[in-house]
């Protein structure tokens, strides 16, 4: 009888909540759904998702980290379907301390004829993958899919490590509700972060729980001198203390995609749950997390880090034939950095550590970024520099954080002189001193000197590139445009210069300059400081057709011609994102124009100076100066700032197509 | 036998090493083979020896120049292998611009990976290659491999010029037949080019120079020299096939690929034939069940074994719901089967670029299934692999082309439908309204037919921000353009799609002074540039022609005066024709404009004629009107 009472209430129960999150209770309501809250651009959104992380005692092999997922998708449209393919990572490097999934199962679900239709995913339609050595993948893509199915699937990953996954408590499709629980036993102690950059802030709240787990180990017992040994099973049941990390979250938002975004993830909602400490019963305290202080150190002390900086033997004859007659600081780090970047190519793998060591990166000429950056360092101090290595976090890598090891994936080195501190990477072939590649210009750096002391140092560059054009043109009796140019590019421009035609022919630069207008054509192309660091000087002639209007007996022209596009680059109405420009830029252009025989001003656009706002961050100008026979023009756009934050993007926008729409006002020439 | 011909093969091999040293200098490679080329193919011996309908070994060795970085990719020292391949021996010897041999990289320092493409969900195909990181250029690679292949369907072919600016300073192919089974052999594009035919089964090319790429021209493989081989009877991963000439080749796909794949669980028959009971023709129940298969699956591309070419049983597809083109190819053949029409599975090359079926040599051809419906004299193709295009649409993609059809009786090679120049229409129609500073409001109408209803009628399927964003892209010469509301009407009977767009923006037109220059072509300028050639090389190819039609009513406000238009313009070429007018009447202006491009292969001497045709129309869309304040 009393068992017929709870059935019936447990049916009662049911009923009540239209939404079960137990794997297989999917509701009809649920797949009757056809927008999510009404908005149609959703085409699938996760209805609910728990991740469930907790350490299990497992006699033998101590606690073990075992996390659950169980996620249930809704499909609204076909764009939606790939929301059901899903690729499982885990690290397996077929040894010992290999991570497992299983109990994976999934199933989806359709709505025919009033009744729920279940298809489960066969085992064959799960794909095993060896990504490579240490990774492997479990793929899947789900059965049966229509629209507005729902699919639902769980796995248990089993990890012999304490190390956990960030959470991502945000994914680039909506959540409708998010169960999220971290346990760990009394013994290990994590410390919690949240992404403080993303737009969806989570509430996350702590609790304490305690646990009867039952201990059984072995332990070996000698039996004398006879070298035989005993192996005794000791069991014990205890209470053990669990913190709790949860969060049970609704209506998540999706993150959202835009361009000009360095590392979307970087501005995704997530957890990080990093190890603080272990505790065990009477003994003391092992510290695990740590300072940044402490990281520099000890990726100093590894002896791929820093017992590589004093190797010295295999390349000393060549570095002292090289700097031989050379007294000048300067020129020793010239030098340096040009043998080496001849000499030792980067091999495209990242990392702080020196793989095989530098000896070996040297001999075979390739080897990883933190081989080359080393290995300049060494050289360096070689030669009586004051070099270090300096720890850096790539843009793929993001900003980590708190203090880890993993916060840092890429090692520069820098030389502090006087003067100040020049910033070196022999791993990239166009990047010169102070100029990074782009990858690295990201967050912070931290220099490590000699001892294991460190500090945070800026990479972003404080120097303004410049772009610099001088351009004549003559207005020609057929209406056609003939005139020379000369660029001048520096700093993070000339690096992006190099990169874009460093031993391209003269010929395929020419059709990338004639691109920029459909009748333009360039001749005497001449290019300098291609292979060393001062700044590009460019020039070329060139000769427009339809480069003007000419409407009844009047001209009109565009003065700027080809130089700047017309079309604005930001389409874009807001931004949920800044926009990176990875450096303070200005470009300036001046230009003469020849006013043709026969021809006099009828018209000339009005000088304009405009300030994005009153601190300084951008300004453009436009000066304008006629004479009988010519024209002179002179426009500059500065911006001293590496990035446009997201809440100022539409005053840029605007201020920014204002300036386009400057530039395409028309100066009018009249017949005489 | 075996071993002894493998040991005077390998003896051969040190000999032809020791006498060639300078093949591994990169400093006296002749200046024509150097012009406009990225790599050289200094040597590149391939020696196919058939053992016997299922066995076959490809021995070759490659040496290549790397000029640049860009030359990378032509080093070519990798090999795909499955559970049908064994590679035997894989070696690779990089050295320095003088010869000095300065890496050598045995086969376990080859990596390893799936050989996955992007879309393909699963693949048991794998690759090994080389992972070299050049330290300076330029570099020769020597590459050494030898394969020994259970499967014998696909011969490599030789292709002794083996892409745009890549030069060629010897190549030979020679197939050892040791079977006794008839292998047949086509060479093509030899004109002009410097090989040489030893014997029926034997070819070397010496000093072919490199290749640029241009616009507008024909497919790679059209003009370039190639033999293809194949053999008679040969052995698909483990199934043996038969290929005397396409019908038998075709009969065997049919036999042994198709048959035993068709059936189809009795709930899904018993569902295609009621929903087509009531439909009269043959060809409407093929529609019926054509929509039917496009709202149960998706494409999802899973390739294990034979499935390079073997369909995914049609019980598979029904249940999973997706699978491959192959996979949705045949289920709907099966379906078609079961409601009483009759279809044929269709082999053949896909893409934008339209490419033959090899009609005069039947081998393992194509990339590509769809299925054909034979309609009276003439054909329907159906694309099954897209659950959103209409019934019988295959512009784009697989029109107008030769593919190989699978009938009961045997294949047979038939010519797609192909979509004609004025059929391939775009009519855009606006009323607009001009405002005294220069901006504008306008609800714009776009129809698309023929190829191009397959360019517009994807943006349906974008989100509502992503379809703002299309026009502005769209209409990129236009800044700050507001997208205020789009509608759209796909009518998939006709194959019609209808866009209807309300935009604004603020500032359209350019001040000079107090005067507005105004582009009267609102929303249509071509922006077709072809690139220019000091010297032509190729024919020039359009595969496909279109005509544009546009027609915009413009309201200026009466505090605006037209002070000057255009006159008319005409501009009639072989390639096509451009006409483009404006009239004033009272407060409107009325802009029209008409664009025609011809599909055809034209010579190469045309082509600058060509170029000046879109010249001429580029300008022309950019004439301006001159508008002043009163």
């Amino acid at each position: 009888m009393r068992k017929l009472i709870t059935i019936v209430l447990f049916v009662i129960v049911q009923i009540s909540f239209a939404q079960n999150f137990k794997f297989g209770k999917v509701s009809k309501e649920e797949l009757q759904e056809t927008s999510y809250m009404s908005n149609e651009d959703v085409n699938a959104a996760v209805l609910y998702r728990e991740e469930y992380i907790t350490f299990e005692f497992v006699s033998d092999k101590g606690f073990i980290q075992k996390k659950n997922v169980f996620e249930r998708i809704k499909i609204y449209s076909r764009d939606g379907f790939k929301n059901a393919t899903k690729s499982l990572k885990y690290y397996d490097s077929d040894s010992r301390n290999s991570e497992t999934i299983s109990g994976l199962k999934a199933v989806t679900y359709n709505l025919e004829n009033g009744k729920i239709q279940k298809t489960k995913l066969k085992s064959n339609g799960i794909f095993k993958e060896k990504k490579n050595k240490y990774w492997k993948t479990q793929k899947f893509t789900m059965p049966n899919l229509k629209e507005g199915c729902i699919v639902e699937y769980e796995y248990t990953l089993t990890s012999p490590f304490l190390g956990v996954d960030e959470v991502y408590l945000q994914q680039i499709i909506p959540i409708k509700k998010l169960d999220f629980r971290f346990e760990a036993p009394e013994y290990y102690n994590y410390k919690k972060y949240i992404n403080p950059q993303a737009i969806y802030l989570p509430s996350i709240s702590d609790e304490e729980i305690s646990k009867s787990i039952t201990f059984s180990s072995r332990e070996e017992a000698g039996m004398g001198g006879s070298g035989t040994t005993r192996s005794q099973k000791q069991v014990s049941k205890e209470s053990v203390r669990y913190k709790v990390v949860k969060a049970n979250l609704v209506n998540i938002p999706a993150l959202k995609e835009e361009p000009m975004v360095s590392n979307i993830n970087d501005y995704r909602s997530k957890l990080v749950l990093e190890i603080d400490f272990l505790k065990y019963p009477n003994k003391p305290i092992k510290q695990l997390s740590t300072t940044w202080e402490a990281v520099a150190s000890t990726i100093y002390e590894n002896e791929a880090f820093g017992g590589q900086l004093d190797k010295t033997s295999f390349y000393k004859d060549e570095v002292d034939a090289l700097i031989t007659n050379s007294s000048d600081n300067f020129e020793k780090v010239g030098l340096i950095f040009n043998f080496l970047k001849s000499k030792v190519k980067w091999n495209g793998f990242v990392g702080i550590y020196s793989e095989n060591g530098v000896r070996k990166a040297y001999n075979s000429q390739t080897g990883s970024n933190a081989d080359i950056n080393l290995l300049l360092t060494s050289m360096l101090r070689y030669a009586g520099l004051n070099a270090n290595p300096v720890l850096v976090s790539t843009k793929e890598n993001g900003v980590p954080l708190f203090p880890t090891r993993d916060g840092f994936d890429y090692v520069i080195s820098a030389i502090e002189l006087p003067e100040g501190l020049i910033l070196l990477d022999a791993s990239s072939t166009f990047s010169s001193p102070n100029i990074l590649p782009t990858r690295a210009l990201n967050w912070k750096g931290r220099m490590i000197k000699e001892g294991g002391t460190s500090t945070w140092i800026n990479l972003l560059s404080s120097n303004t590139s410049e772009h610099k054009v001088f351009m004549n043109y003559t207005i020609n009796n057929d209406l056609t445009v003939s005139g020379k140019i000369r660029d001048q590019f520096t700093d993070h421009y000339a690096y992006k210069f190099r990169s874009k035609f460093f031993n391209v022919s003269e010929e395929s630069i020419i059709d990338v300059l004639q691109e920029k207008s459909p009748e333009l054509m360039v001749s005497d192309l001449d290019i300098k400081n291609m292979s060393n660091y001062k700044p590009i000087l460019q020039s070329y002639n060139f000769t427009l057709n339809n480069a003007l209007d000419k409407i009844g007996d009047d001209i009109y022209i565009s003065p700027m011609l080809f130089l700047v596009s017309e079309e604005s680059p930001f389409k874009q109405e807001i931004r949920s994102y800044p926009i990176d420009f990875n450096h303070p830029f200005i470009n300036e252009y001046m230009i003469n124009i020849s006013i043709p025989e026969g021809y006099k001003v009828e018209n000339l656009p009005e000088n304009k100076a405009v300030k994005l706002d009153d601190n300084n961050v951008s300004m453009f100008s436009y000066l304008l100066n006629a004479s009988e026979k010519s024209i002179q023009l002179k426009v500059s756009f500065n911006f001293n700032y590496s990035a446009v934050p997201a809440a100022e993007y539409p005053t840029f926008r605007q201020y920014y197509n204002s300036y386009i729409e400057k530039l395409s006002e028309k100066i009018v020439l009249k017949k005489l | 036998m075996n071993k002894i011909t493998f040991l005077i093969f390998s003896f051969l091999f040190l000999q032809v090493y020791s006498q060639e040293g300078p093949l591994y200098q990169s400093l006296i490679i002749s200046d024509e083979l150097k012009e406009n080329a990225n790599a050289v193919i200094r040597l590149n011996e391939i020696y196919i020896t058939i053992e016997s309908y299922d066995k076959m070994i490809y021995s070759n060795k490659r040496v290549v120049t790397v000029l640049n970085e860009r030359g990378s990719s032509k080093v070519g020292a990798y090999v795909g292998y499955d559970n049908n391949t064994t590679v035997k021996k894989l070696q690779a010897l990089v050295y320095d611009v003088n010869g000095k041999e300065i890496k050598k990289f045995k086969k376990r320092d080859f990596l390893d990976e799936s050989a996955v493409s992007g879309g393909t969900l699963y693949s048991d195909s794998r690759v090994k290659y080389l992972n070299y990181i050049p330290i300076k250029y330029p570099y020769t690679v020597e590459f050494y491999t030898e394969v020994e292949y259970r499967s014998t369907a696909f011969i490599p072919n030789w292709e002794p010029l083996e892409g745009f600016y890549v030069s060629t300073e010897n190549s030979s192919y020679i197939l050892d037949n040791k079977s006794n089974i008839e292998l047949k052999i086509k060479a093509s594009n030899f004109d002009g080019f410097n090989i040489i035919k030893d014997s029926r089964l034997s070819y070397s090319a010496k000093r072919l120079k490199a290749i640029n790429s241009e616009s507008y021209s024909p497919n790679f493989e059209e003009y370039v020299p190639n033999v293809k081989a194949a053999l008679v009877d040969f052995n698909m991963e483990g199934v043996r096939g038969s290929n005397t000439n396409w019908k038998d080749f075709g009969r065997w796909i049919n036999e042994s690929l198709l048959a035993d794949t068709q059936n189809i669980p009795e709930s899904v028959k018993q569902e295609v034939v009621a929903l087509t009971k009531d439909a009269e023709t043959a060809l409407e129940k093929a529609k019926i069940v054509y929509e039917y298969m496009q709202s149960k699956t998706r494409y999802i591309s899973v390739q294990i074994g034979i499935g390079g070419w073997k369909p995914m049983l049609a019980k598979d597809v029904s249940k999973l719901g997706y699978s491959d083109c192959k996979g949705l190819t045949n289920f709907t053949k099966a379906l078609l089967k079961e409601v009483g029409v009759e279809s044929y599975y269709t082999v053949l090359y896909a893409g934008d670029n339209i490419r033959d079926i090899d009609r005069d040599f039947s081998a393992t051809q194509g990339n590509h299934a769809i299925l054909c419906l034979p309609n009276n004299d003439d054909y329907i193709w159906l694309e099954c692999t897209s659950q959103t295009v209409p019934f019988g649409y295959t512009a784009n993609f697989t029109d107008d082309r030769d593919v190989l059809i699978i009938k009961p009786e045997g294949g047979e090679i038939v010519h797609t439908k192909k979509y004609e120049s004025i059929g391939n229409k775009q009519i855009t129609t606006s009323k607009i309204y001009f405002t005294e500073t220069g901006g504008f409001k306008a609800k714009v109408s776009i129809e698309s037919y023929g190829s191009q209803y397959g360019q517009h009628e994807r943006i349906q399927r974008k989100s509502k921000k992503d379809q703002k964003m299309h026009y502005k892209n769209y209409w990129n010469h236009i800044n700050n353009l507001d997208v205020n509301l789009v509608t759209f009407e796909n009518d998939k009977n006709a194959i019609v799609f209808s866009e209807a767009i309300d935009v604004e923006v603020e500032k359209y037109a350019s001040n000079a002074g107090d005067r507005l220059l105004l582009n009267p072509n609102f929303f249509n300028i071509s922006e077709i540039i072809p690139k220019e050639y000091s010297y032509r090389t190729l024919p020039i190819k359009i595969d496909r022609g279109f005509l544009d039609i546009d027609e915009y009513e413009i309201d200026i406000p009466e505090s605006l005066i037209v002070e000057s238009l255009f006159k008319p313009i005409r501009v009639s070429t072989q390639f096509g024709d451009y006409s483009c007018s404006i009239t004033h009447e009272n407060n409107k202006l009325i802009y029209k404009r008409e664009f025609l491009v011809n599909e055809g292969l034209y010579q190469k001497e045309e082509y600058e004629a060509f170029r000046e045709f879109l010249l001429q129309v580029a300008k022309n869309d950019n004439l301006k009107i001159v508008l002043k304040l009163k």
